[in-house]
């Protein structure tokens, strides 16, 4: 792809270029940022891609494939399809803004923390101490409070690691092959997201809050423990991991397979929680729309989302019987 | 020194928060071959990778250790990735066909054991050594049949 641009005022001296990613939708509903961090975690160590210093009459740039520009651009692209998928397919889009710390050139993790878009009541509560602590401000709370305030602000709605797209290729993968798991795992946590935001919309700002600190509190006590962020099936709030997670697998899945003709490795898993995204998908092949199956995830458990899910087709005896059985079936499922 | 410890603490609470991390996995496959038959196993790895394939003759009552090893990289949870075990009696010319897989067929006769975890608390790639077991029993051999498409494809043409 070629871009160019032409500047009608002249320079004196050599300008320096910089790329600053930032995404926005047609209808300017949804725009998104991308932070390129060094150090996982917070948008203070925030780096542009910057193209240095050219001469002032005519430069030329190219962003090849090897380029973490590059990743950012794919990146950019995909979060622009996902909105576009949720607008066909009738499902909720993602807060209005998205503060998205893109870790280039590494690869790891993915999350959807969702900092600046609800109230974490358990990880600010954590960061709290550690900002009015002695180590910032020698004993005074005031400053400590406005770095705090601005720290809180830095931090990132979506983490992504774009150097999976490398990472995956040195397991065997083609790139197609990389570019659709990474694909796939930006749609998961935008998923995520969707999520919350219909949280929001359906029971308001605070309850949504308190659904995503409680989902975010969940995930962070088992990586602490274990390791493994979803737990096991029987632990504590296990049931909300099944449905936000099980939807966000279910998602990734059918989206890659449905605009990139391509089925990503977690969907072939059977253990928990990726076991919830067949859940999902048998409710749709039993007649459970897409939107119907959004609108249900405002709650923590398989029996309330059951009847969520029921009360909205009581018209139908036949769907209820069977989204019954689906959802007791899963509920009941042994490893 | 034990304030950095708290601010990389800190940082570790962030990374973590509705994680979903990348596993670096290494995968041991070990068959236990309990019947009283030579087959041959063929094994595919990821049909979303480039094709990882080999054929092993495998002799009867025994338990054949790291008969194949690759590295794997999965999201979420630890994992091998799909895998399709393909069993071949050459002196009658069945076989059967196993995947590890949600709805995979025979998947009973696959066990998986995490034999070491390493997460990464901070977002990079956590580290899994897991062992696949191949449990060749009578059982699986009765389901054996004759699928000439199948075995001139893998086991004539690859002889």
């Amino acid at each position: 792809m070629d871009i160019y641009y032409q500047a009608s005022e002249s320079y004196l001296l050599d300008p320096i270029h910089t790329i600053y990613f930032s995404g926005r939708t047609k209808n300017q509903q949804n725009s998104w940022d991308l932070d390129r961090v060094w150090l996982w975690g917070s948008c203070l160590w925030v780096q542009k891609h910057c193209l240095g210093e050219q001469s002032k009459d005519v430069y030329n740039a190219t962003i090849d494939v090897t380029s973490d520009a590059w990743d950012a651009c794919i990146t950019n692209n995909a979060f622009y399809e996902y909105m576009t998928v949720c607008d066909k397919e009738g499902l909720t889009r993602p807060p209005s803004h998205l503060q998205v710390a893109l870790r280039v050139n590494l690869s790891g993790s993915s999350s959807a923390p969702l900092f600046q878009n609800h109230t974490n009541t358990f990880t600010t509560s954590v960061l709290a101490e550690f900002f009015t602590s002695n180590f910032i401000t020698g004993g005074s709370t005031a400053p400590a409070t406005v770095v705090y305030i601005a720290f809180l602000n830095s931090l990132p709605d979506i983490l992504l690691s774009a150097g999976n797209i490398e990472e995956y290729q040195n397991y065997g993968y083609s790139r197609k092959s990389s570019l659709n798991e990474y694909y796939s795992t930006i749609w998961h946590e935008l998923s995520h997201s969707s999520n919350l935001q219909r949280v929001i919309s359906e029971k308001g700002y605070w309850t949504a809050s308190d659904f995503w600190s409680q989902m975010i509190g969940t995930e962070v006590g088992h990586s602490v423990a274990s390791g493994h962020p979803y737990g096991a099936k029987g632990d504590t709030n296990w049931q909300q991991v099944a449905l936000c997670e099980g939807w966000a697998y279910y998602r990734g899945w059918q989206m890659a397979r449905n605009y990139l003709n391509y089925t990503p490795n977690s969907s072939y898993e059977s253990s928990f929680p990726y076991d919830y995204q067949d859940m999902f998908n048998e409710l749709f092949i039993k007649g459970c729309s897409l939107t119907n199956m959004e609108k249900c995830l405002t709650v923590k458990t398989l029996a309330e989302y059951k009847s969520l899910l029921t009360n909205i087709y009581s018209f139908d005896a036949v769907k209820v019987t069977n989204i019954n059985v689906i959802v007791n079936k899963y509920y009941n499922k042994t490893y | 020194m034990k304030k950095l410890i708290f601010i990389w603490s800190m940082l570790a609470i962030l990374l973590f928060t509705a994680c979903d991390p990348q596993w670096d996995v290494n995968v041991d496959v070990e068959v236990n071959n309990s019947s009283s038959k030579t087959i041959l196993v063929f094994f595919c790895v990821d049909p979303n990778r480039l094709t990882i394939d080999t054929i092993i003759e495998i002799t009867p009552n025994t338990i054949h250790n790291r008969v194949m090893s690759f590295k794997s990289i999965s999201f979420g949870n630890p994992s091998p990735g799909p895998l399709e075990f393909i069993i071949y009696n050459k002196l009658d010319s069945t076989s059967v066909s196993l995947k590890r897989s949600e709805d995979g067929l025979y998947k009973e006769f696959i066990d998986e054991t995490t034999l070491a975890e390493n997460g990464n608390i901070f977002g990079g790639l956590s580290k899994a050594d897991l062992k696949i077991s191949l449990n060749i029993t009578d059982s699986l051999l009765s389901k054996m049949s004759k699928s000439t498409l199948l075995t001139d494809s893998i086991f004539e043409l690859k002889k």
